[in-house]
C-alpha cells in the first residue's frame, strides 16, 4: 500500500503531542522540569492543532472533515481519534490556564488527568489499524509501537524543553532512557509478530531501531555533557516515528487485494 | 432479501466481457473498476494442469467490514435488498473502508474524492426487475442474479443444482460472511483456498 504521508504526519504529531501532555503530570507528580510544563503544554496544542489539520489532507475534500465531526459518535477508529484528540486539548488549555492562574494544586490534578488522555490518544492513532483485512496490521503490538514511539518523541521533546536542569537531571535522564527503552521494546515486539518484507528491513532496523531508538538513547546519554543533545534525540525519535509508521503503510497488502492483483497481471494459487 | 451474485467458475472464460460492462453501465473512469477478473493458476505438474478464473466485486457481505470502519455512515447495507452501498453525498474520502474490504474490490473515484464498488447495478435492479450490466452481458451464461432467501430464485436454484460440495466462497478472514457464491466442479479445477 502507499504511504498515506498525511496520516504518518497526524498519528506522529498527535501521538507526540498526547505523550507531551502525559510527561507534564508525570513531571508534576516527579516534580522535575517545573519550567518547562508551560511550554510544553504550549507545544503539545500545537502538534494536536498542526496534527489534526495534517489529517484532513488525506480526506477526499479538506472540509469534509465537518462530516467526520458532526458524526463523531459513530465511535468508528477515526471518530475515536477525534474524541481524543479534542479531550486533549481541552486538558492541555484547562492545565495552562490554571497553571498560569496560580491554582497549582488544581493544575497538578488536570496534568495527572493528562497523563490518561494523553497515552490514551498515542495508543489510539495506532489502534485505528487493526483490522482483520490488513494480515500485517491485525495485532495489538502496532499500537503498542505507535505508543512506544509517541513516548519516546514525548519524552525527548519534554526533556528538551526542560534543558539543563540540575536538580532533576538524573531523574529526567532515566524517565527518558526508560520512554525509549519502551519504544525499542514495542518496536522490535512488532517486527517479531509480523512479516518485514524485503523493502522494508532497512527501513525498520535502521530507521525506527537503530537512529529512533538507539541513536536517541545515545544522545540521550551524551546530554549529560551537552543539553542540546536532547534536541537531537528527539529528531532521532521523530526519524525512528516516520519509519515505523511507513514500514506499517508498506506492510499494508490486504487479506486478498483482487483489484491490485489485477491490475499488477499477477497469478493466484499457481 | 439477499440480493447477490452466483457465478459458474465452469463457465466463466476470462473474456472480461463483465468489466467492459459494469465499466460502460455506470461510467467507470479509466483505470478505475468495479469488478475484475483475476485467474487462479496455473497449478499442477504438466500435463495435468488447471486453471480458472476468478471474477471479483463486492461480495455483499452480511457482515461488512468496510460498514463497520465507516465515520460517517455513508458506506451501509440497504435494509430491503441487503445490497452493501456507498452513499456518495456522505463519503468523506478517508478510505478506511478501502482498507477494511478483505477483498480489495473498492475503488477510489479520483474525480468525485469519494469511494465506489459495485452496486449490482442498483438503478437498474431497485425494482425488482432488471439484472445488472455483467449478468447481462456475460457471454459465457455464467453470472447469476438474484434474492437468496428465495428457493425460486435462479440463484437459488443454481447453488441447489450444484450442489454444496461444489459451491464455494471467498475465505473470510474475520466474520464478514460473504454472501457471493462461486460453483466450480472438481472436474473442472480444484477450488483454491486463497490467502
Amino acid at each position: 500500500m502507499e504511504i498515506q504521508w498525511p496520516l504518518v504526519i497526524f498519528s506522529l504529531l498527535a501521538g507526540c503531542g498526547g505523550a507531551t501532555i502525559a510527561f507534564i503530570g508525570v513531571s508534576e507528580i516527579l516534580g522535575v522540569g517545573k519550567k518547562a510544563r508551560i511550554p510544553a503544554a504550549i507545544t503539545a496544542i500545537a502538534l494536536l492543532i498542526v496534527g489534526g489539520c495534517a489529517s484532513v489532507l488525506h480526506l477526499g475534500q479538506p472540509a469534509n472533515i465537518m462530516a467526520a465531526a458532526s458524526n463523531i459518535f459513530s465511535f468508528s477508529g477515526i471518530s475515536l481519534e477525534l474524541i481524543a484528540l479534542g479531550v486533549n486539548v481541552i486538558v492541555a488549555l484547562v492545565y495552562l490556564l490554571l497553571a498560569r492562574g496560580g491554582s497549582e494544586a488544581a493544575a497538578k490534578v488536570v496534568a495527572i488527568i493528562g497523563i490518561a488522555t494523553g497515552l490514551i490518544l498515542t495508543f489510539f492513532v495506532g489502534n485505528g489499524y487493526v483490522m482483520e483485512s490488513q494480515p500485517s496490521w491485525n495485532n495489538v503490538a502496532l499500537p503498542l509501537a505507535y505508543l512506544g514511539s509517541g513516548l519516546a518523541c514525548g519524552a525527548t521533546l519534554f526533556a528538551a524543553l526542560v534543558g539543563k536542569d540540575e536538580e532533576g537531571q538524573t531523574k529526567m535522564r532515566n524517565l527518558v532512557l526508560g520512554s525509549i527503552a519502551i519504544a525499542l521494546v514495542t518496536f522490535v515486539a512488532y517486527a517479531v509478530t509480523t512479516s518485514l518484507t524485503e523493502n522494508t528491513v532497512v527501513l525498520f532496523w535502521v530507521g525506527a531501531v537503530v537512529v529512533g531508538c538507539v541513536g536517541s538513547g545515545a544522545c540521550v546519554w551524551f546530554s549529560q555533557k551537552h543539553p542540546l543533545a536532547l534536541w537531537a534525540a528527539f529528531v532521532c525519535t521523530i526519524v525512528g516515528g516516520v519509519c515505523l509508521r511507513a514500514t506499517m503503510w508498506l506492510l499494508g497488502t490486504g487479506f486478498l487485494s483482487f483489484f491490485a492483483t489485477a491490475s499488477s497481471r499477477m497469478l493466484l494459487g499457481a | 432479501m439477499r440480493k447477490c451474485l452466483v457465478i459458474d467458475l465452469d463457465r466463466c472464460t476470462g473474456c472480461d466481457s463483465c468489466v467492459v460492462a459494469c465499466k460502460l453501465e455506470n461510467n467507470i473512469a479509466l483505470g478505475e473498476y468495479w469488478n475484475r477478473v483475476v485467474p487462479v493458476g496455473p497449478s499442477g505438474d504438466f500435463p495435468n494442469m488447471e486453471l480458472y478464473w476468478l471474477p471479483a466485486q463486492c461480495q455483499q457481505c452480511e457482515n461488512p467490514q468496510c460498514v463497520h470502519v465507516c465515520p460517517t455512515g455513508a458506506s451501509y447495507r440497504d435494509p430491503d435488498t441487503s445490497v452493501v452501498l456507498v452513499d456518495k453525498s456522505k463519503c468523506i474520502g478517508c478510505q478506511y473502508c478501502m482498507m477494511a474490504c478483505p477483498y480489495g474490490v473498492r475503488s477510489f473515484n479520483k474525480n468525485e474524492k469519494v469511494v465506489e464498488k459495485c452496486t449490482l447495478c442498483s438503478h437498474l435492479t431497485a425494482d425488482g426487475k432488471g439484472e445488472p450490466a455483467c449478468v447481462h452481458n456475460c457471454c459465457a451464461g455464467a453470472r447469476f442474479f438474484g434474492d437468496l432467501d428465495d428457493p425460486e430464485s435462479i440463484v437459488s436454484k443454481k447453488i441447489a443444482e450444484a450442489g454444496a460440495e461444489n459451491v464455494h466462497h471467498l475465505p473470510d478472514p474475520g466474520n464478514s460472511k460473504p454472501t457471493t457464491a462461486y460453483i466450480l466442479h472438481s472436474s473442472v479445477a480444484t477450488w483454491k483456498e486463497l490467502k
